[in-house]
């Protein structure tokens, strides 16, 4: 089963964004949006990279460009993304932090018990001779 | 060599485009009027037009390349007149889309050439509306790597 994938510009103007155009070259539609963003007419450009999995029927949406008026535009790299993605899946979680006080009880826990266990020891020592 | 022809193909898509969107502004449509020949330049050799009417769509202008490309004229012929897999046919393959949506829509894809081996093309099609809303024309163009498209 083949993944199909188009390309959409979407454009924003006073809050509203729309669909303007659909390429099924992800180059052409990123030079596009690239060209509409640079003509300063859209306070908002983005191209966004649709695909269908026909084998889950799965839709994905991922921005691949996006550019502001007013600021540095951005093409959002492949490589970069995924990496991002899997640096993220592969971070341990890091272990909960304990309180101050359930810190103090676990630390007093432990040396009651080292202390029962040798005077335990002790006990037993003198209970053979 | 092949890049070049990528990028050639490209660039007509991509004037076409900057054409049609200098004639519109924001959320009005083209008029099929205001689509001028003389200012659409060496292009138009790959256009066509579409007229989109109650009962079907037919061919308004189709470039000399497509005529030369064909052998005849399609010119006043419904659409169905090109046929799926022709440089054409598949140049039309979302016209329903583009009146569906109401916006650019371009392609690229293959065609069977005269040896059989699959041509590639590249086509967007526009469309127009002579009230600025309501969708009676469509400009398209298609170009391929055959020696009458160059």
């Amino acid at each position: 089963m083949a993944n199909l994938i188009v390309y959409e510009i979407h454009t924003c103007n006073a809050g509203a964004w729309k669909i303007d155009s659909i390429f099924d070259d992800r180059e052409f539609a990123v030079q596009e949006a690239e060209r509409m963003a640079r003509t300063q007419r859209y306070s908002e450009v983005r191209a966004v990279e649709e695909s269908f999995d026909e084998a889950t029927q799965r839709n994905t949406t991922r921005t691949i460009f996006r550019a502001a008026r007013d600021e540095p535009a951005k093409r959002v790299d492949r490589s970069e993304e995924a990496l991002a993605g899997l640096r993220k899946a592969r971070r341990p979680k890091p272990p909960p932090k304990k309180s101050v006080a359930g810190q103090i009880i676990s630390r007093t826990f432990v040396f009651a018990v080292i202390v029962a266990a040798g005077l335990g020891m002790i006990y037993f020592v003198n209970s053979l001779f | 060599m092949s890049v070049d022809i990528e990028a050639k193909e490209r660039r007509l898509v991509q004037r076409l485009l900057i054409y049609w969107r200098e004639l519109a502004p924001d959320n009005v449509l083209p008029s099929r009027a205001s689509v001028k020949p003389q200012e659409i330049g060496d292009i138009w050799h790959f256009c066509f037009t579409l007229d989109i009417g109650s009962v079907a769509a037919v061919f308004g202008h189709v470039g000399d390349a497509h005529v030369a490309h064909l052998g005849f004229d399609l010119a006043g012929k419904p659409v169905a007149a090109a046929h799926k897999g022709t440089l054409l046919g598949g140049a039309l393959d979302r016209l329903d889309d583009v009146l569906l949506r109401r916006i650019p829509i371009t392609r690229q894809g293959t065609f069977p050439g005269a040896d059989g081996m699959p041509v590639p093309y590249r086509s967007i099609l526009l469309p127009l509306a002579d009230d600025g809303s309501e969708i009676n024309g469509i400009l398209g163009a298609a170009n391929c790597r055959l020696p009458e498209f160059k």
